[in-house]
C-alpha cells in the first residue's frame, strides 16, 4: 500500500498511477516533461481497466499494455508497435479493440503526426464513448497542442529569418491563447461550477442514500477538477519557459504561475502527489521570477520529503520521492544561480553532501534508468555553482564528466530525447555562468552558453558571448572546433535578427580561419547563398564578393555541397532560360556521394534528373518527339526511386512526367492522371514533392470532372499538409469542379466545401476582397447555404459600399435577392432586384453587366413565389415580362457567342434553363400553341422534326412540356 | 517523516535544515581552508608564446618571474614574467573571479564593483590582483564615463604605492594603464611621467619596449603621426618585441598612416602585417585582427567618394571587425558600429542606419561613439 494510498485520498492513487506511467517512458526534455504529465494524466483513467486475464486473446493484459508502451515510448518503435497491435485486434475482445485503437493513435503521435493523433483520439471518443480513455479526450486535444505549441517554439528556435520566426512565434503564441489557455480556463471553470452545485445538493440533500450517492460523485467531480487546475499549471509553466529569459510578459506569467501553483498547493487536499508536484512548480516559478531565499524555501520542503508509512515501500512510490528531492534540489540550486549567488548554491550542497549523505539525493548511484537525466541536470547546476562560487577545479572537472557521458553517439543513439534535455540544459547553465561574469573560460564553454542563450530566446547575447570562443586563449587543437561552432552560431544568430550581412561575414570568417572544422560545408554553403542574394538586390561589393563565395563553397563542399551547387546552378541556369546550360547541370549531379565514410544517394538526384528530362522536353521543336524523349529519360528512373524507397524521388518524377503530358502544348488528362495516381494510392509522408504531385493531380481530376477521386485526393492533402497552401488551393480546384457540374448534389457539396475554405487559415477569407466574396457567396446559394450566403453578402456590402464601384454594388444586390429567393423571402429579393433597376435601368436592360439577364430571372423567381402562393394571373404575366428581357439579352449573347466560335456549355444550359422557365409561364397562361410552335422551331433549328436542341439534362423537359402541351 | 496528507504544515522541511546546513557548511569551508596547498591544483599561466602551463599551482609572480609547481612535484619551477600573457587561478574567491570575468566582458561598472570589494582580501596575491584589476576597471570605464578618471588614477596609484617596491606582476601593466589614463585626460605629461620607470629601463628591456609604444600611443593622440609612426617601427621590428607588442605597433603605424592620409599603405600595412600574417597553431579571431578591420574600412571609406561599391565595401570591413571584437573591447566594437552608421548613411540605408543607432545606444550609452 502506498502512503498516499494510506492516506485515503481518492486521487492520491492516480498519482500514483502518473507516477507508474512515468517510470515506463523513456526521460524526456523537461519543456516536454509537462507534456507527458499531461498525457499520463489523461491515461489515468485508463489505468484501472486494462487489466487482462490472458495473453493474446481477449482483454489486453497488463503485461501487454506495458509491452506496447515500451515500443512505443522507450524504444520508439511505432512501426512494430503497429505490427504487433494490427495482429492482436484480431483477437481483441471489444474493450480491448478500443484501447489497441488508442494505441495506434499514440503511434501516430510518436510519429510526429499530431494532427492526425488528435483527430483520430476525438473519433475514437466518439466510437468507444464507454472506453476509459475516451473521458480524457478532451485532455488529449490540449496534449496535442501542447506538442504542437513545443515545434511552434523549436521552429522559431532554430529559425535562421527575422519573419520565419515570427511567423513560428505568432503560431506559437495563438496556439497557447486559443488552443491551450483558454480550453483549460473554460473547462477548469466549469468544473469549478459543477464541483459547487454538487456541493449545494449535498448540503440540501435529505437521505443517507442520496448523500452518499452525491458524495461519491463530488469525489469524482473534485478528482477531475483537480486534473485541470493541474494541468492549467503544468501548461503555463510549459509556455512560460518559452519565453525569452527576463522578459515582461514571461515574468507575469511566472506570477501568475506562482500564484496558482501556490492556491492549488493550500486548497486542493484531496490529490496529496500532485499537491507535491504544484509546491515544486511553486518553487521554479519564484526562482523564475528571481526569488532565490523563497524559490528555496519553499523547496526545501521536498528536498528530504520520506513516505508517511513505515518500509517496505512501493516501488513507484520511492520513484516519486526520489524524483521530487532531485528535481527540488535542482530547482534549488537553479534559484540561487539565477539570482547571481552561486556561493550559497554551493553552501546547501555542501551542507546536503556532509550532513546528511554523500550520494543524496541518489545521484552518484541513480540504480534507476529513468533517473539518469534528472540527476545530470542536478549535476549541472552544481557544476555551475562550482565554477561561479569558487571552486572552478571541480566545477569544470564535473562539466567535462557530464560532456563525455552524454556528448557522445552512444548517448544519441539510446536515448536522443534526454541526451538534448541535458545537453541544453549544459549549454543553458554554461550561459548563466556567463551572466554571472564567470571568465577566462575555454572556447568549448563559450560556444556552449551561446547556444545556451539562443535556447533562451537571446539572440544578442548568444552572438556577443560566441565572440568570446574567438579571442579565448586557449592553444589546444580542439579549441579551432569550437571556435568554428562559435562563428556558426554568431551566423545563424545574425541571420535570426535580420542582420545577413554580418550572417555572411561570420561564415565567411569560418570558412577562411578554420578549413578543416566540420562547420565549413554548411557556413561556405550558407555564405554562398547570402551573398548570392545580396548580390541580386544591392550589386557593388556583393558582385565583387560573388566569385569568392563560389570558390568557397566549391572547396569546401565536398561531398554533397558540390552537387548542391550544380543543382543551385542549373536552377538559375533553367530560370535564365538557358535550358541547354540548365540540362547540361541538372545532369551532372551525381548519383552517389561520399559523407566521409560511405557512399550515399544524392537526395535530390531524382529531382535533378527530372530538371534535366524537363529541359530537354523545353529544347525540343517537335512537341510529339519531345515529350517521347523526356518521358523516356523519367520512365527508367520510376522503378528505381521506388527500389530506392524516395518518395519524394517518385513523386517529382511522376509530377514531370504528368506535366508533360498536361501541358499547355499537350493536354492528356488521362496520362497525366495514370503517371499521378500511384502518388496517391501507392506512396505515403509529407514530403514537399509528393504535396506538389498531389496538388497537379487534384487540378487534373477536378477540371476532367473525376470527383470521386478528386475528393481523395482532397483528403489525403488535408492529413499531411491541412496548414498549407496547397489546402486552399485544392479545395477551390473542387469546389470549382462541384460547381460546374451542374447537379444539386454537387451543387450542395461546393458548398459544403466553400464552408471548409473559408476556414482555412491559409485562405485568408478575412482579408478577401468583397468580389470574392461574391462569387463564394454565389455557390453557397447553389448550395442550399442561403443563411450563410446572407451573412457573407452582408461583409461584402458593407465593404463594397465603401469602393463606389458599381459593378459590385449591383453584384451584392443581386446575390442577396439570389439567397433571399432561396430563403422564401420573395419580398426581400423584389426589393433588392428593383433597387438594382432603379439606379441601373439602362445598364440592366441593356445586358451591360454579366448577371444583367439574371437579375430578370430572379424576378421572375420571385413572382413564381407570389404565384404558388396566390395563384394570381398578374404574376405571371410579370414573371413572362422578365423573362422575356432576360431572354432579349441571353439571345443577343449567344449569337455573338457562337459567331465566335459556339457558346460553352455553362451558357448553354442557363440560356435554355430560362427558355423552359418561360415556356412553362406560357403554358400556365395556357398558350400551349404557342409553346409547341416555339419547340418544333428549335427543333427544325437543330437539325429536324425529332431533334434535341438543349444540354440533355433539360431537352426531356422540353420534350415533356412538348407533349404536355400537344 | 510526514505525519500526515491533510494540510500544509506536513510539508515542512523536518529539522531546522537552514540553520544546520549553514552551521557545517562553515565547517566545511574552514576545513577547506586547511587542506595542504599542494592538494588545491588547476592554475594556468597563459604565454604569448608555445605552449600554456595548465594545471599548475602559481606560487608566486612579480614582473621578472612567475614561480609556479607542477602536480604531484614538489619543486618550483619559474617562467619569465615576459613571456607571460595573463595567470588565471583555479580557487580564487568568487569577488575576485566574477570581477575578472566582467572586465573581460566589458561590464565596467559591475567589475569595479565586484573587485573594490575583493581588494580588502586577506591573501596579498589577490589583495595585488584585485587592486590593480579595480583600477584597470576605473580606467576602461572613464573611456566611456569621463567622470571615473580621477578614481581609476587614484585607484592604480594606490596599487603602485603598495606594490610597486615588491616587484608585483602588475606593476609595468599598472604603468601602462596608468598612462592611458591620463592619456585620455589629455594630460600628456602626466602620461609620460607613468611611463618613465618603465622606459628608463628598471623593470626590464621588454617593458622598455612596452613603454615605447605607450609613447607612440601619446604622440599619437597628439598628432604627430611622423614622430609616432618612428616609435611605432621601431619597436615592430624589434626582435625583443612579442608577438602583442609588434602587432599593437603595426596597428599604430597603420593609425599613424591614416592620420597622414596615405590610405592605401595603412591597408598594406594591416593586410600584410595583421590580417594576412601567418600564425602557428589555431587561429584567433582577437582585438588585434578587429582593429585591423576598423583600420582597412576607415581606409575604404576616405577613398570612397561616394562611390556605392567602395562604400559597401567599408561597410563590409566595419562589419568584420564589429564580428571579431567583443564586448571587453567595446571602443573597438562601438567605433566600427559607428562608423557602419556612417557608411549606411552614405548608402542611404535608413533602416539599417536606425538599426545600428540602437545598437550603439544598447552598448555604450555613455560613450562619444554613440551619438
Amino acid at each position: 500500500m502506498s502512503f498516499l494510498f494510506g492516506c485515503g485520498a481518492r486521487y492520491g492513487d492516480a498519482g500514483v498511477e502518473l507516477m507508474e506511467l512515468r517510470r515506463i517512458t523513456n526521460p524526456v526534455p523537461q519543456r516536454t516533461q509537462a507534456v507527458l504529465c499531461l498525457m499520463l494524466g489523461v491515461l489515468l483513467w485508463t489505468a484501472p481497466s486494462v487489466w487482462g486475464q490472458a495473453i493474446g486473446r481477449g482483454d489486453l493484459t497488463s503485461e501487454e499494455n506495458f509491452f506496447v508502451r515500451e515500443l512505443l515510448g522507450t524504444y520508439n518503435s511505432p512501426d512494430l508497435a503497429r505490427v504487433w497491435i494490427e495482429a492482436r485486434k484480431k483477437t481483441a475482445s471489444g474493450s480491448a479493440r478500443g484501447s489497441l485503437e488508442y494505441f495506434l493513435a499514440d503511434a501516430a503521435r510518436v510519429e510526429g503526426d499530431i494532427d492526425g493523433y488528435e483527430a483520430t483520439i476525438q473519433a475514437l471518443a466518439k466510437r468507444y464513448p464507454d472506453h476509459p480513455r475516451s473521458k480524457g479526450a478532451q485532455l488529449e486535444a490540449i496534449l496535442a497542442s501542447l506538442l504542437r505549441l513545443d515545434d511552434a517554439n523549436t521552429a522559431a528556435v532554430f529559425s535562421t529569418s527575422p519573419g520565419e520566426r515570427l511567423r513560428a512565434l505568432e503560431d506559437r503564441d495563438r496556439i497557447w491563447s486559443d488552443e491551450i489557455r483558454k480550453v483549460l480556463e473554460d473547462n477548469t471553470l466549469l468544473q469549478n461550477r459543477e464541483v459547487t452545485a454538487l456541493e449545494n445538493q449535498l448540503g440540501e440533500a435529505r437521505s443517507e442514500t442520496d448523500r452518499e450517492k452525491l458524495s461519491i460523485e463530488l469525489a469524482e467531480k473534485v478528482s477531475i477538477r483537480d486534473l485541470w487546475e493541474f494541468q492549467l499549471l503544468n501548461a503555463l509553466k510549459v509556455y512560460s519557459a518559452m519565453l525569452p529569459d527576463g522578459d515582461e510578459a514571461a515574468l507575469k506569467l511566472y506570477e501568475e504561475l506562482a500564484t496558482n501553483a501556490k492556491q492549488f498547493v493550500d486548497q486542493r487536499y484531496e490529490n496529496f502527489g500532485r499537491r507535491y508536484e504544484a509546491q515544486l512548480i511553486f518553487g521554479q516559478a519564484l526562482a523564475a521570477l528571481g526569488r532565490p531565499e523563497e524559490a528555496a524555501n519553499e523547496l526545501e520542503l521536498l528536498v528530504d520529503i520520506e513516505p508517511s508509512v513505515d518500509p517496505p515501500y512501493d516501488n513507484e512510490v520511492v520513484f516519486f520521492i526520489r524524483r521530487m528531492r532531485i528535481e527540488s534540489l535542482t530547482g534549488s540550486l537553479k534559484a540561487y544561480n539565477r539570482a547571481g549567488r552561486p556561493e550559497e548554491a554551493l553552501e546547501l550542497i555542501e551542507f546536503l553532501y556532509e550532513e546528511i549523505n554523500s550520494n543524496f539525493p541518489y545521484r552518484k548511484t541513480p540504480e534507476e534508468a529513468d533517473f539518469a537525466t534528472m540527476v545530470a541536470v542536478l549535476d549541472i547546476e552544481e557544476a555551475i555553482s562550482r565554477i561561479a562560487g569558487g571552486d572552478g577545479l571541480e566545477g569544470i572537472k564535473m562539466l567535462h564528466t557530464l560532456i563525455a557521458k552524454f556528448d557522445n553517439s552512444d548517448s544519441w543513439k539510446a536515448d536522443p530525447s534526454g541526451t538534448r534535455e541535458v545537453l541544453d540544459q549544459l549549454s543553458r547553465g554554461l550561459s548563466r555562468l556567463v551572466d554571472m561574469k564567470v571568465g577566462g573560460l575555454s572556447p568549448e564553454v563559450y560556444a556552449r552558453a551561446a547556444s545556451g542563450y539562443r535556447d533562451r530566446g537571446l539572440l544578442e547575447s548568444a552572438i556577443e558571448c560566441a565572440k568570446f570562443s574567438l579571442t579565448s586563449s586557449s592553444k589546444e587543437q580542439q579549441s579551432a572546433k569550437w571556435r568554428a561552432q562559435a562563428l556558426y552560431e554568431i551566423g545563424e544568430s545574425n541571420d535570426a535578427l535580420g542582420r545577413s550581412v554580418e550572417a555572411a561575414i561570420s561564415y565567411q570568417l569560418l570558412a577562411e580561419n578554420y578549413p578543416e572544422s566540420e562547420m565549413v560545408a554548411m557556413a561556405s554553403q550558407n555564405f554562398f547563398a547570402i551573398v548570392g542574394d545580396l548580390a541580386s538586390e544591392e550589386n557593388g561589393a556583393w558582385d565583387e564578393l560573388l566569385p569568392v563565395a563560389e570558390k568557397l563553397f566549391a572547396d569546401n563542399s565536398k561531398g554533397l555541397g558540390s552537387e548542391q551547387l550544380k543543382l543551385q546552378q542549373a536552377t538559375e541556369a533553367e530560370m535564365d532560360g538557358n535550358y541547354p546550360q540548365a540540362r547540361d547541370l541538372f545532369r551532372r549531379v551525381s548519383r552517389n556521394y561520399s559523407d566521409g565514410n560511405n557512399e550515399q544517394l544524392v537526395p535530390f538526384f531524382f529531382r535533378a534528373r527530372a530538371g534535366g528530362a524537363r529541359c530537354l522536353f523545353r529544347i525540343s521543336t517537335d512537341i510529339e518527339q519531345g515529350i517521347i524523349d523526356a518521358s523516356g529519360e523519367l520512365l527508367p528512373l520510376l522503378s528505381e526511386a521506388r527500389k530506392a524507397r524516395n518518395v519524394g524521388g517518385e513523386a517529382v518524377l511522376r509530377y514531370e512526367l504528368a506535366r508533360l503530358n498536361w501541358s499547355d502544348r499537350k493536354k492528356s488528362s488521362s496520362e497525366a492522371i495514370d503517371a499521378l495516381t500511384p502518388v496517391l494510392d501507392e506512396l505515403g509522408g509529407n514530403s514537399i514533392y509528393r504535396e506538389g504531385a498531389l496538388l497537379l493531380l487534384q487540378e487534373i481530376l477536378c477540371s476532367e470532372g473525376k470527383l470521386d477521386a478528386a475528393e481523395r485526393c482532397l483528403n489525403e492533402i488535408r492529413r499531411f499538409w491541412a496548414d498549407s497552401p496547397s489546402l486552399v488551393a485544392a479545395t477551390y480546384y473542387l469546389i470549382d469542379a462541384y460547381r460546374l457540374s451542374g447537379s444539386d448534389q454537387h451543387k450542395r457539396r461546393a458548398g459544403e466545401l466553400v464552408m471548409q475554405w473559408i476556414r482555412l487559415p491559409e485562405a485568408q477569407f478575412e482579408e478577401s476582397e468583397p468580389g470574392v466574396r461574391l462569387g463564394l457567396a454565389s455557390i453557397l446559394i447553389d448550395g442550399g447555404f442561403a443563411t450563410e450566403a446572407a451573412s457573407m453578402l452582408a461583409s461584402a456590402q458593407e465593404a463594397a459600399m465603401d469602393t463606389g464601384d458599381e459593378t459590385l454594388d449591383i453584384g451584392v444586390s443581386y446575390f442577396l435577392a439570389k439567397a433571399a429567393n432561396v430563403a422564401g423571402k420573395h419580398q426581400d429579393a423584389l426589393e433588392s432586384l428593383d433597387y438594382i433597376l432603379e439606379r441601373y435601368n439602362d445598364m440592366t436592360y441593356n445586358g451591360v453587366y454579366q448577371d444583367a439577364p439574371f437579375v430578370f430571372v430572379q424576378r421572375a423567381v420571385a413572382h413564381r413565389g407570389f404565384y404558388e402562393a396566390d395563384r394570381s394571373s398578374e404574376h405571371l404575366d410579370s414573371m413572362s415580362e422578365d423573362l422575356t428581357a432576360a431572354l432579349a439579352i441571353l439571345d443577343q449573347r449567344r449569337r455573338s457567342l457562337i459567331f465566335e466560335g459556339g457558346a460553352p456549355p455553362l451558357f448553354e444550359r442557363d440560356y435554355w434553363a430560362t427558355w423552359l422557365q418561360y415556356m412553362e409561364v406560357m403554358k400556365a397562361q395556357s398558350l400551349c400553341e404557342k409553346v409547341v410552335q416555339l419547340i418544333r422551331s428549335r427543333r427544325l433549328m437543330a437539325g429536324g422534326e425529332g431533334a434535341s436542341f438543349a444540354p440533355a439534362s433539360l431537352q426531356a423537359r422540353f420534350d415533356q412540356l412538348e407533349k404536355d402541351c400537344q | 517523516m510526514l505525519e500526515n496528507c491533510g494540510n500544509r504544515s506536513s510539508m515542512v522541511y523536518p529539522m531546522s535544515a537552514a540553520s544546520m546546513r549553514r552551521a557545517g557548511a562553515a565547517l566545511i569551508l574552514a576545513l577547506a581552508g586547511l587542506l595542504p596547498a599542494s592538494e588545491v591544483r588547476g592554475d594556468q599561466i597563459i604565454v604569448s608564446g608555445g605552449r600554456n602551463y595548465d594545471d599548475v599551482k602559481i606560487v608566486s609572480a612579480t614582473w621578472e618571474q612567475v614561480q609556479y609547481r607542477l602536480p604531484g612535484v614538489s619543486t618550483v619551477q619559474k617562467v619569465a614574467a615576459d613571456r607571460v600573457e595573463k595567470l588565471v587561478f583555479d580557487q580564487e574567491p568568487s569577488s575576485l573571479s566574477r570581477g575578472r570575468g566582467a572586465l573581460e566582458q566589458g561590464d565596467w561598472e559591475g567589475a569595479a564593483n565586484a573587485l573594490r570589494s575583493a581588494t580588502s582580501l586577506g591573501d596579498p596575491r589577490q589583495k595585488a590582483d584585485s587592486m590593480y584589476l579595480y583600477g584597470l576597471s576605473l580606467m576602461r570605464w572613464s573611456q566611456q564615463d569621463s567622470s571615473q578618471r580621477d578614481a581609476a588614477v587614484t585607484a592604480l596609484e594606490g596599487y603602485l604605492g603598495q606594490f610597486e617596491a615588491s616587484k608585483d606582476f602588475y606593476v609595468p601593466h599598472a604603468r601602462i594603464a596608468l598612462a592611458e589614463a591620463h592619456r585620455f585626460a589629455r594630460d600628456w605629461s602626466s602620461a609620460e611621467q607613468a611611463l618613465a620607470p618603465l622606459a628608463g629601463g628598471n623593470l626590464g628591456k621588454h617593458w622598455v619596449l612596452g613603454a615605447r609604444l605607450g609613447s607612440g600611443e601619446i604622440l599619437l593622440g597628439q598628432g604627430k603621426f611622423v614622430e609616432a609612426r618612428e616609435i611605432f617601427s621601431a619597436v615592430a621590428n624589434d626582435s625583443a618585441a612579442d608577438s602583442g607588442m609588434v602587432s599593437a605597433a603595426w596597428l599604430g603605424y597603420a593609425s599613424c598612416q591614416l592620420g597622414q592620409s596615405q590610405w592605401s599603405s595603412a591597408v598594406d600595412t594591416v593586410r600584410q602585417k595583421i590580417l594576412e600574417s601567418r600564425t602557428s597553431g589555431v587561429a584567433r579571431l582577437d582585438g588585434a585582427k578587429a582593429r585591423g578591420w576598423l583600420i582597412w574600412g576607415r581606409a575604404t571609406q576616405e577613398q570612397a567618394s561616394g562611390n556605392r561599391t567602395e562604400l559597401q565595401w567599408a561597410m563590409i570591413r566595419y562589419l568584420r571587425a564589429a564580428v571579431i571584437a567583443t564586448t571587453g573591447e567595446s571602443e573597438v566594437l562601438a567605433e566600427a558600429i559607428y562608423r557602419a552608421k556612417t557608411v549606411a548613411v552614405e548608402l542611404g540605408q535608413n533602416e539599417r542606419a536606425a538599426e545600428l543607432t540602437q545598437r550603439l545606444q544598447k552598448l555604450v550609452p555613455n560613450s562619444a561613439w554613440n551619438k
